[in-house]
């Protein structure tokens, strides 16, 4: 089972995160959504973000988690490749992201993230497996 | 068709009270018998909840190009009384005041022979688009704010367009009452660099032109003419908009409980119009459609400049007329006949064009004695349509109307349909020059993902709901 996947929504766009434990899987989901946004493969991890984020339950702590780094990725043009880290505990989480500023000239633009949604949100084990399903506005 | 629904004539169909126990009043889908074929359950299912929620009034409209949205349909129309009837973001859209702008030129369809590549890439380069576009304009804090109150109006103190444009705007392009001080810190930072921006999606500036006039009264009122060049601006607010829908999920989707609500989908979160977090939400949501009024007017001057560089002339020589700017995706208090009796509603509209008819006194002198024109953008291979409102739509509708096509493939669908095509060339053998910042942002956005704008025009005008003034075509087109 691969880490995310892409789900077809009209007219908007939707991941499937994949993860052996709620940790992994808040990783998956970072890295999923700049799947999105550009080819991962391209982006330099050259500098660190710090970012911490609350919400509960837990799937709703998840979509904060991705609207915050699409509020980075707008505002900054931070753009990750890997999360390091991470820390969950009742109602807040918190990671670093390594990655660096997006850069049109080098770096692939795919879709424009613009929020992560509550739109048939659903996060549930699947056997040994955590799994969330996120809509995200473009 | 569901046994549930009732067809009432050859353009709507009822979803009765009995569709789902919790319905306080109906829901009417303005849908002809072919395009009911792509009438999705899941957008009937949200028209049934929507018309589930407190305080709405004369029941909940959906317009021929509905689908499924985030907790409302995309395509609908819900007005609440405002004594008792909610307000929710999920009722307006994440982009506030997305809209469209549509620029009348003194010139002609054959004047354009041979530029059009050139001033596409003009338009292009004028006007950022796309991920990770920066914008030209940068707005301090104290300018932002000036920006939220103002609107449309701010952006002509600043120098784009003229204050004659400002009449040409629906609400004259602010909303009174847009509070700064209730937008988060994060939205003002996503709207700082972004002003003046196109963004991406379905978002686009198309170079038109009058392919046909069907009512030439109208049309001269608007200032349009066969083969007479025009542009259509399509965008909205922008990250600033976003970030207000996702702050006003987030604190709404917690305090609906503590007023008694019950909700079946997070997205139809929602609270009294009059409760603190409803008056909060309406206060930084003008503000919002205040920045996309701001926006079209900015990206509007510059599509100007892209002209008068290509041909070589003063901008004033090139004859500009702003014909309207409309939004769809927005929440008004608006005075509607209900039983008889005037009465304040909150209306809100996604994905649904306001189309007010001849004498409506909100409309600026120019357009009274005609009607408000209505703007419905097609897809970038088809055409686009001006409408012009009427009473008929004061009668059934609040006063609204269409938006646009509305899509039949997804995006990944798109993408497979056009696996091995140069969607570009396809477009450039119809005659239409384009430009895009995204890889497969033309492929995504292809005429073929969505339905024929004409269809669901057909539906509107047969209804009654607005009727046609003119077709445009497109001539290139710029995509984020």
């Amino acid at each position: 089972m691969g880490k995310y996947e892409i789900l077809d929504i009209s007219g908007d766009v939707g991941l499937k995160i994949i993860g052996y434990t709620l940790e992994e899987l808040f990783i998956n989901a970072a890295l999923g959504l700049y799947s999105l946004i550009t080819d991962v493969e391209g982006i330099v991890p050259t500098s660190t973000m710090d970012v911490s984020v609350e919400g509960e339950p837990v799937d709703i702590l998840l979509v904060a988690w991705l609207n915050e780094l699409i509020y980075h990725f707008d505002v900054d043009g931070f753009i990750g490749y890997s999360v390091k880290n991470v820390k969950i505990e009742s109602g807040r989480f918190s990671a670093q992201v390594v990655g660096e500023l997006f850069d049109e000239r080098r770096h692939e633009r795919r879709l424009l993230v613009k929020a992560a949604t509550y739109h048939r949100l659903v996060l549930k084990a699947e056997g040994d497996f955590l799994v969330c399903e996120c809509v995200l506005d473009i | 068709m569901s046994e549930k629904l009732k067809r009432l004539d050859d353009s709507r169909i009822e979803v009765p009270v009995s569709y789902l126990d919790t319905m306080k009043s109906s829901g009417i889908i303005y849908v002809s018998a072919a395009l009911e074929e792509n009438l999705e359950a899941d957008a009937i299912t949200q028209i049934a909840n929507v018309a589930s929620l407190p305080g709405i009034v004369g029941g909940v409209l959906a317009m021929p190009d509905v689908h499924t949205g985030y907790g409302f349909p995309i395509g609908g129309v819900a007005a609440f009384d405002l004594q008792d009837g909610v307000i929710s973001p999920g009722g307006v859209g994440y982009d506030i005041n997305c809209g469209v702008r549509l620029l009348g030129t003194g010139l002609m369809r054959h004047e354009m022979a041979g530029v059009m590549k050139e001033l596409v890439g003009k338009i292009y380069t004028e006007v950022p688009s796309g991920v990770g576009s920066k914008g030209r304009i940068k707005l301090t804090v104290d300018d932002e704010k000036r920006v939220l109150r103002k609107g449309a109006l701010w952006a002509v103190e600043e120098g784009f367009g003229e204050a004659a444009d400002l009449e040409r705007i629906e609400s004259r392009g602010y909303l009174e009452g847009a509070e700064p001080m209730v937008v988060s810190k994060k939205a003002y930072e996503r709207g700082k660099g972004q002003q003046g921006t196109l963004g991406s999606g379905n978002h686009f500036i198309e170079v038109q032109y009058v392919e046909k006039v069907y009512d030439e009264e109208r049309a001269s009122v608007f200032g349009l003419f066969k083969d007479q060049v025009t542009v259509m601006i399509h965008t909205g607010s922008r990250g600033f908009g976003h970030q207000v829908c996702t702050d006003f999920l987030s604190i709404i989707e917690k305090a609906y409980k503590k007023y008694g609500l019950n909700i079946t989908d997070r997205e139809l979160a929602c609270v009294p119009f009059k409760s603190e977090e409803g008056q909060d939400y309406f206060a930084a949501m003008k503000a919002a459609a205040n920045y996309a009024w701001a926006n079209r007017q900015c990206i509007m001057h510059w599509v100007k400049n892209a002209f008068a560089q290509v041909f070589k002339v003063p901008v004033s020589s090139l004859d500009f007329n702003l014909v309207y700017d409309i939004a769809h995706n927005i929440a008004k208090v608006e005075t509607h006949m209900v039983d008889g009796k005037p009465m304040e509603l909150i209306v809100h509209r996604k994905g649904a064009t306001r189309a007010y008819p001849p004498g409506h006194m909100e409309l600026p002198e120019i357009y009274r004695s005609v009607g408000q024109p209505v703007l419905i953008p097609g897809d970038m291979g088809r055409a686009s349509y001006v409408l012009v409102g009427t009473k008929k739509a004061m009668d059934e509708t609040f006063g609204s109307t269409c938006h646009g096509a509305g899509r039949v493939l997804s995006r990944h669908q798109a993408i497979k349909k056009a696996k091995g095509r140069a969607i570009w060339r396809e477009l450039e053998d119809k005659g239409i020059a384009v430009m895009s910042a995204g890889k497969k942002t033309l492929a995504e956005e292809m005429s073929e993902a969505y339905k024929d704008v004409e269809s669901v025009v057909d539906v509107v005008e047969r209804a009654g709901i607005s009727t046609k003034v003119a077709k445009l075509r497109p001539l290139g087109v710029i995509k984020g």
